[in-house]
C-alpha cells in the first residue's frame, strides 16, 4: 500500500500566527515565502506570506501529514482555495487585535464553507487576554448565523500545547460527526 | 475535592408496605449498597430513622403526637401512579428504582443533618443579601449553583461572595470575576466543598473602586464556574438537570481556557452534534458514566446545556453500540497523527 | 483596501510611461503590470478583462514560490517565471532595484517567439529600475 497524504490548512488573517503555529509541530524546518509587508498602515510586520507556508509530519506506516498555511490577506484568496482543495480540515485563526475580527472569521468561513460545514474547522482566537472584545460569545453568535456549529477556542499559538490542542479538538469533532452520521461507514478512500 | 465526610449508619425501615415492596427496598438497598452519602441499613423495628410507607399511613403517622421516644422514624410516602406528592416531604415513588432511592436517601439525609443541625445563624449584611446558606449540611454544587444563580440575575452591581474562608468578588452581567490574586488549589478546594457555607452581599461602588485600586483585575468566570462542575460529584446530575433527559450542548466551551481533560472533546463533538442521555453519551464516548456526569454538569454550570426530554429512542439506538459496529472513515488516521506529535489518546 | 503608497506620484508615473511604451511598441503585449512584492497594483494597462489587481496578487504568490523553489532545488534566485498556456504566455519578473521591490508582469499572445517578447520586456524592466528614483 503507498503511503497517503493529508492535508491540513491553517488560515486566519496577517498576523495571526498560521506561520508560527506551523513552525511548533512541523518536523522540518518550514518552507516560506515571505516577502517585505509594503502595507505598514494596516499591519506593522515586516514581512508578509506571500504563497504559503509549509511543513511536515510523517505518520506511522509512513503516510504525511501535509501543513499549508496560507496567505493571511483577501487579495490572496485564490491561494485559500488552491490550498483549500481537497484538504483534510482547516484550523482559523484569529486575532482579536485587529480592527473587525468578527469580519476576518466571516471572510475565512465563506471562503472554507464547504470544510467547516463538514465539521473540519476549528477556530482559535488569539490576543483575547488583551483585547476581550469581540467575546467568544460573538463568534459562536457569527458562526451559528452562518449556520456552522465550530469549536472555538482561546489559544496562543506561539505555545506548542495550544496548537496541538486546536488539532485534537478537530480531529476529535470529526470523530463525533463520524459516530453519528455514517454509523457503518466504509474506510475513508484516498 | 469534596469533603469526604465519614459516613454513620442510618435505619431505614418500611411500615404498611406488601411483602413484595419491602423485599424490592431490601434487595435495592443492597444494589445501592455504599453508593450513598451516608450508610443505610435496613432495620425491622421502629428504631430506624426513617420509615417507608403508604400513603395511608404517613398522614396517620404524622397525626401521632410525638411519643417520648427519642427518636420517631420519619415517615417517606411511597407513591402509586396517581397518588400526589404531599408538600414539603421527600417521596418515593413506585416502581421503585435503584437512582431514585439512592437520591431519595441522599436528600433524607440532608433533611435529618438539618434537624440535628443546631446554629441557625442567617447573619445576611445590612444592605442586601441572598442566597445564604448558613446551614452547613451536605449540598453538592452548593457553590456552583448559588454563582450560577448569582450570574442568571445578571446584576451590574459587584457582588461579594463569600466561601468558607475564601472571598470572591463577581459582576454578574459581565460574568466577571476580580481576584486581587489567583485562587490557589487549597481555596479552591474548600469554595467547592458541598457542606461550605456561600455568602453572597451585594457591595457598593467604592468597593469596586477599592478592588481595581489594589489590582484586581476582571477575568471570565466559566472556569470557576467549569470547576465547580467538573469537580462536584460524579455520580449525579446537577439539581435540575432530569435524569432521563437528553442533553445537547449550545455550543462548544472554551477548552483554550477550561481545565479539561481528553475524553471531554469526544463528548463535546457528540453533544454538540446530538443530544444524548448520559448512558447514551457514556457509550458513544466510551467514558464511564462519572466523567459524563462531571462534563454535563460543568458545561450545565456554564450555562452550555439544552435539556430535551427524551428523544426518539432510535435516536439512542444510532449512537449505541458504534464503537464496535463500524469502520471509522478515517481510520487510525487521528490516532496515528496524535502518536507522531505525541498528544492527547495513548 | 487601497495599494499603500509606496512609490511616488512621479515613480507611478514614470512606470505607466514605460507599461504604455512596450504595449504600443509590441502588438503581441496585451497587458502588463507593475506591482509591490506583496502583490498590491502600481500601475498597469490591460486589454481584455483581466484584472491587475487579482493578477498583482497572483504575481506575489508566484515569484515567491519560485524563490521557495529555487531555493529548495539550489539554483540561486528566481529572476523569472514563464508560463506558457494554449493562447498565450505570461511572463514574472521582479524589477531590479537597490531599495524598491517591484515585481512585472506581461501578458502576451503567441504571435511572437518567446525570445522575442523576453527581449522587449527585458528593456523595459531595465529601464523602470533604472529611472525609478528610489
Amino acid at each position: 500500500m503507498s503511503p497517503k497524504e493529508y492535508k491540513l490548512i491553517f488560515a486566519g488573517s496577517m498576523g495571526a500566527g498560521k506561520t508560527t503555529a506551523i513552525a511548533a509541530i512541523s518536523e522540518i524546518a518550514p518552507v516560506r515565502t515571505d516577502v517585505e509587508n509594503t502595507d505598514r498602515a494596516n499591519h506593522q510586520k515586516a514581512t508578509t506570506t506571500a504563497a504559503m507556508d509549509y511543513g511536515e509530519v510523517t505518520l506511522p506506516g509512513g503516510d504525511k501529514l501535509r501543513l499549508y498555511g496560507t496567505p493571511g490577506q483577501t487579495r490572496f484568496d485564490f491561494m485559500w482555495k488552491i490550498l483549500g482543495n481537497g484538504a483534510l480540515g482547516v484550523i482559523i485563526l484569529v486575532d482579536n487585535s485587529r480592527p473587525d475580527p468578527l469580519a476576518d472569521l466571516r471572510g475565512y468561513l465563506q471562503a472554507f464553507h464547504e470544510i467547516a460545514q463538514d465539521s473540519r474547522a476549528v477556530i482559535g482566537i488569539g490576543r483575547g487576554e488583551s483585547h476581550p472584545s469581540p467575546t467568544l460569545d460573538a463568534f459562536h453568535a457569527l458562526t451559528r448565523e452562518i449556520g456552522i456549529c465550530a469549536p472555538i477556542l482561546s489559544v496562543d499559538v506561539r505555545r506548542r500545547e495550544d496548537v496541538l490542542l486546536l488539532l485534537d479538538i478537530l480531529f476529535n469533532q470529526m470523530e463525533a460527526a463520524e459516530l453519528i452520521d455514517r454509523p457503518g461507514s466504509g474506510a475513508r478512500p484516498q | 475535592m469534596n469533603a469526604v465526610a465519614a459516613k454513620h449508619a442510618l435505619g431505614i425501615t418500611t411500615v404498611g408496605l406488601d411483602l413484595r415492596d419491602e423485599l424490592l427496598i431490601t434487595s435495592l438497598l443492597r444494589v445501592i449498597g455504599d453508593g450513598t452519602r451516608d450508610r443505610w441499613e435496613y432495620r425491622d423495628d421502629l428504631q430506624a430513622d426513617v420509615a417507608l410507607c403508604t400513603a395511608q399511613t404517613a398522614s396517620a403517622l404524622a397525626l401521632r403526637k410525638p411519643d417520648e421516644r427519642s427518636r420517631t422514624p420519619r415517615c417517606i410516602p411511597v407513591l402509586r401512579e396517581d397518588e400526589q406528592q404531599p408538600a414539603g416531604t421527600p417521596a418515593l415513588r413506585a416502581p421503585f428504582r435503584a437512582m431514585e432511592l439512592r437520591k431519595l436517601l441522599d436528600e433524607v439525609s440532608s433533611l435529618l443533618m438539618t434537624r440535628r443541625s443546631l446554629a441557625v445563624a442567617t447573619t445576611n449584611a445590612p444592605g442586601e443579601a441572598s442566597a445564604v446558606n448558613s446551614l452547613q449540611p451536605f449540598k453538592p454544587f452548593r457553590f456552583g449553583l448559588a454563582l450560577s444563580k448569582l450570574i442568571e440575575r445578571a446584576s451590574r452591581d459587584l457582588h461579594r461572595v463569600e466561601v468558607g474562608s475564601v472571598i470572591l468578588h463577581v459582576i454578574p452581567a459581565a460574568r466577571a470575576l476580580l481576584l486581587t490574586e489567583p485562587l490557589d488549589d487549597e481555596s479552591l478546594a474548600i469554595a467547592l466543598g458541598p457542606r461550605t457555607d456561600v455568602r453572597i452581599r451585594q457591595m457598593d461602588d467604592s468597593e469596586t473602586q477599592r478592588l481595581i485600586a489594589s489590582g484586581a483585575k476582571p477575568q471570565t468566570i466559566d472556569w470557576l464556574l467549569w470547576r465547580a462542575g467538573l469537580d462536584g460529584p460524579t455520580d449525579q446530575l446537577l439539581p435540575g438537570l432530569p435524569d432521563h433527559g437528553e442533553f445537547a450542548l449550545r455550543r462548544w466551551p472554551d477548552f483554550g481556557r477550561l481545565k479539561h481533560k481528553q475524553s471531554h472533546f469526544l463528548m463535546a463533538g457528540l453533544l454538540t452534534r446530538m443530544a444524548h442521555s448520559v448512558d447514551a453519551l457514556a457509550l458513544a464516548s466510551s467514558q464511564p458514566v462519572a466523567d459524563v456526569y462531571a462534563f454535563i454538569n460543568a458545561c450545565a454550570l456554564c450555562d452550555l446545556i439544552e435539556v430535551r426530554q427524551e428523544e426518539k429512542s432510535a435516536l439512542r439506538d444510532t449512537t449505541s453500540g458504534q464503537n464496535t459496529s463500524h469502520t471509522p472513515r478515517y481510520g487510525g488516521l487521528f490516532q496515528s497523527i496524535r502518536s507522531a506529535l505525541r498528544f492527547g489518546r495513548s | 483596501m487601497n495599494a499603500p503608497l509606496v512609490l511616488n506620484s512621479i515613480d507611478t508615473d514614470l512606470c505607466q510611461q514605460q507599461i504604455d511604451a512596450l504595449i504600443e511598441a509590441r502588438p503581441e503585449v496585451r497587458g502588463v503590470l507593475v506591482s509591490t512584492i506583496d502583490g498590491f497594483e502600481v500601475a498597469a494597462r490591460m486589454r481584455g478583462k483581466s484584472s491587475p489587481a487579482k493578477l498583482a496578487a497572483m504575481t506575489s504568490s508566484l515569484l515567491a514560490l519560485g524563490e521557495a523553489v529555487s531555493d529548495e532545488g539550489e539554483v540561486g534566485r528566481c529572476l523569472d517565471i514563464v508560463i506558457d498556456a494554449s493562447a498565450g504566455r505570461v511572463l514574472l519578473m521582479d524589477i531590479p532595484h537597490a531599495t524598491r521591490k517591484l515585481l512585472l508582469t506581461v501578458l502576451s499572445d503567441n504571435a511572437s517567439t518567446l525570445g522575442q517578447v523576453l527581449w522587449a520586456v527585458r528593456n523595459c524592466r531595465q529601464e523602470i529600475g533604472r529611472l525609478l528614483v528610489g
